[in-house]
């Protein structure tokens, strides 16, 4: 069945995090992305990554205060995402061939919007090391990250007081710092030392 | 506060700001020394900050959920789709072709009497075949006509006017009495037919003609002397012929077999 969408719909929906506007916008929007990443040197894994990528800086953009949404969600979606994969492929470039400079007309100027990108590739990263940490420590760091205190947390998961599972906390925060720190993605557009 | 699990509880404690504000002086110096340090207190200021945000986590949760449900049934491309209605119409079409092929050639009626809609009362095939075609529908009486003499040349059964008021006819006069066949006979394709007779005063030589319902003669026996004659149908095709007895040229008797 073909549902159309209007665009305040849809914005709303996907502000909600409503699976079946997250499928209509992969189905109508993805294929406008595969070709943007496709015929500029990527791969489909690339295209998939920019187009959650390019999501998430829209979710954030919309979540400001003050923001409001001028064109339709699919030329915005369109230019979030062609941008994101220009930047991508500067970087690419400058890692590749050694440059310190910037290699785009714009010059070298951080802007606020590729402090965005740059955030929305870094949420990627960690949630991609976060999923593949063990069970437990999916769970505890949730349960941390939801503000709940270390007595329920240890209540919910069975441990004996809240000084252990601190020191899980501090054991899980540092497994997923090193698998982090240890990913060459993450070399590759991180300014750590 | 070399180690990296040192690090890591030095980390812990500055983020949940369990440090005393001594504590706090002395890490924050030791950062400034240690870029490991520093590096290690950014990230966990990041992950702090990126993974604290619930909507965004559930958000590209769904995300991937969808890509990876999306890609696993990915649909059947629009010209695929396309192409398979056309083959489901064509076949359907080419399967309504052979039915009403079928139903228009097959001489038997008891299928169409039982089956009404495929019956020409309903005209046609779910009343989009034109049904059986009337022979009267033609506008003009040469059309009528022209119409009635086709369906008269291809039909073996339709009755010829010239013989038909004829059949059944005895010449009075004629000293020979036919006692078979019956006027009109009837039977199967490959049967024997009798044909026998007395003559009332003396022997007369008598001829047996048949025709079929065009007046094309299919039999001519002349001079049977005999008071009987076995007709073999086996090689006669289906249809109404006419039998003529003579003796001496003069017609005793006319009559029609229908062979069924």
């Amino acid at each position: 069945m073909i549902i159309l969408y209007t665009n305040e719909w849809l914005v709303k929906g996907f502000m909600e995090g409503r699976e079946s506007c997250i499928k209509y916008m992969y189905r109508e929007y993805f294929p406008m992305v595969r070709s943007i990443v496709l015929t500029r040197n990527g791969n489909l894994e690339d295209a998939e990554d920019i187009f959650h990528d390019g999501l998430i800086i829209i979710y954030k953009r919309l979540k400001k205060s003050g923001f409001s949404l001028n064109s339709s969600l699919k030329t915005y979606l369109f230019s979030v995402c062609r941008n994101l994969w220009r930047r991508r492929l500067e970087r690419k470039y400058r890692l590749m061939y050694g440059m310190d400079s910037c290699v785009s007309d714009s010059g070298c100027n951080e802007t606020s919007e590729s402090e965005e990108e740059e955030n929305a590739e870094k949420f990627r990263l960690y949630k991609k090391h976060f999923a593949a940490m063990p069970e437990f420590c999916r769970a505890l760091l949730t349960h941390y990250i939801r503000k709940t205190s270390l007595e329920e947390i240890a209540r919910i998961m069975n441990y004996k007081d809240a000084e252990y599972v601190k020191a899980r906390k501090y054991y899980c925060k540092n497994l997923l710092r090193k698998k982090i720190l240890n990913d060459p993605e993450c070399k590759q557009f991180m300014n750590y030392e | 506060m070399s180690d990296f699990l040192t690090h890591s509880q030095w980390i812990g404690k500055f983020t949940d700001n369990e440090l005393s504000s001594e504590e706090e002086t002395q890490f924050l110096f030791r950062a400034s020394q240690n870029p490991l340090l520093r590096n290690e207190l950014r990230l966990d200021k990041d992950l702090s900050d990126l993974l604290a945000d619930q909507g965004l986590l559930e958000l590209s949760e769904a995300i991937r959920k969808t890509i990876k449900n999306e890609k696993s049934n990915k649909r059947m491309p629009l010209y695929r789709q396309i192409a398979a209605s056309v083959i489901i119409l064509v076949s359907l079409a080419g399967l309504a072709g052979l039915i009403i092929n079928y139903t228009t050639q097959w001489d038997g009626q008891f299928f169409l009497a039982h089956h009404t809609f495929l019956s020409p009362q309903v005209k046609g095939l779910f009343g989009i075949y034109p049904g059986e075609r009337k022979i009267n529908s033609a506008s003009t009486p040469a059309k009528r006509r022209a119409i009635v003499q086709d369906n008269f040349k291809e039909d073996p059964y339709t009755p010829r006017p010239e013989y038909e008021f004829l059949v059944g006819t005895v010449t009075r006069d004629i000293s020979v009495f036919v006692i078979s066949p019956m006027p009109r006979v009837k039977c199967r394709v490959d049967s024997l037919i009798q044909f026998s007779w007395r003559w009332l005063t003396g022997p007369v030589p008598l001829s047996i003609e048949i025709s079929d319902n065009h007046g094309r003669v299919i039999l001519n026996s002349m001079q049977v002397t005999d008071v009987n004659y076995i007709l073999n149908t086996r090689y006669w095709t289906r249809g109404l012929y006419y039998y003529k007895i003579s003796a001496a040229d003069e017609l005793v008797t006319i009559g029609s077999i229908l062979i069924y």
